[in-house]
């Protein structure tokens, strides 16, 4: 929104505030989606955000970034990179303030179709998943944070154990793929070739770990779009749905763990008032 | 135990249809789906379940609205028989095992 101070002595005074372009237009369709406004806040968190993305250079590299902080359904499925809209199944998620919330049964979040690896333009060997996790799967088994998979190749970001998050962005050997003993935080798996593959971790405050593998990994993935709180292999059959709160999720190509990691959670935090753990 | 209606497939196709029709007349995006799950086990075994709890009466799905407020939905849940002809599965039933992990 521009707010223009009145002119004087001649002189068109600029804008008070602006925002940028992208920022200002996923700002729009969530306010329609929710049917009210979002926060000063949380306005010009996401903007400095999206700002902060294109400076850094990363922007390009999300493809798909959900917020689902919002409490209403259609304002929870947008994306803010692309404005496409993921499709949340009708029962089994609960939309609260500053996260979704599968059942761990049947509750989940399909993203659309032009998110698949060919069309959105990521694969195994440029690649990244993110997740912001408030509050880990209640269970001890494995649970998938997000993810796909098809014919044994496999992109997904699972609860692994009762005490690590691993990322999986090939096939179906887990033992090269970086796993970190945490279970909530947020999360980013990135890959930029065949032989390297980080999990980095952020949580409270400024604390930050970070695993990597680098055997050679490199089967391609199916070219099918994931879910959030699930794993999709195909319509119907669906793996390991978890009852974690999960606060952002985003895929597209490699970028710095690090990095991205700290502006999710400066982005989550200043929209949500919550803190991670 | 999770609650929801157990029917066929050619139902569960046409629940499907509806709810993605009710937000094409409405000019939105597919935020939600009805998810048919093949029971796999149990007494149940070969049916579709579609879930659905009294907890997704309570989200707020678009501008402030729930499910209830759609007229819509009245529609199609007649359709299966009412909301009292839900049944409680085991979850286990329709859960496939994660080899992978």
């Amino acid at each position: 929104m521009n707010i223009f101070r009145p002119p004087f002595a001649g002189m068109w005074a600029p804008p008070v505030d602006s925002l940028d372009a992208d920022a200002a237009a996923y700002i729009a369709a969530v306010e329609t989606a929710k049917g009210s406004a979002v926060t000063s806040t949380q306005r010009d968190a996401i903007n400095a955000f999206v700002v902060g993305e294109k400076s850094a250079s990363r922007w390009d590299s999300i493809k798909r970034l959900y917020l689902p902080i919002w409490g209403v359904a259609a304002a929870n499925a947008i994306c803010m990179r692309s404005l496409t809209s993921g499709t949340f199944t009708v029962s089994g998620v609960t939309h609260a303030a500053g996260y979704v919330q599968g059942n761990g049964s049947t509750g989940r979040m399909d993203l659309d179709a032009g998110a698949s690896p060919a069309t959105a333009g990521y694969s195994t060997s440029d690649c990244h998943m993110a997740a912001v996790i408030y509050q880990a799967d209640s269970r001890t088994d494995s649970r998938y944070i997000g993810g796909q998979a098809l014919g044994g190749t496999a992109f997904d970001i699972a609860f692994a154990s009762a005490t690590e998050v691993r990322f999986d962005p090939q096939g179906s050997n887990a033992s090269v793929n970086p796993v970190v003993a945490f279970r909530n935080g947020i999360f980013v798996g990135a890959s930029n070739s065949t032989s390297y593959r980080v999990l980095g971790r952020r949580g409270a405050g400024t604390a930050y770990a970070e695993a990597t593998r680098t055997e050679s990994a490199n089967v391609a993935f199916s070219d099918i779009s994931p879910s959030m709180a699930a794993r999709y292999i195909i319509p119907s059959v669906i793996q390991g749905y978890s009852d974690a709160r999960i606060g952002g999720f985003s895929i597209g190509n490699y970028l710095d763990p690090s990095a991205y990691s700290m502006s999710l959670k400066e982005l989550w935090e200043t929209c949500t008032g919550l803190t991670l753990p | 135990m999770i609650l929801g209606f157990l029917t066929d497939e050619q139902t569960a196709a046409a629940i499907a249809a509806g709810v993605d029709a009710a937000q094409d007349a409405r000019g939105v995006a597919r935020y939600l789906a009805a998810s048919a799950m093949p029971v796999l086990s149990g007494p149940h075994a070969g049916s579709i379940f579609l879930p659905f709890d009294d907890a997704a009466l309570d989200q707020v799905m678009h501008r402030g609205m729930h499910l209830g407020d759609f007229p819509e939905f009245a529609q199609l849940v007649d359709m299966i028989g009412g909301l009292n002809a839900r049944v409680e599965i085991d979850p286990q039933h329709i859960r496939l095992p994660d080899a992978d992990l």
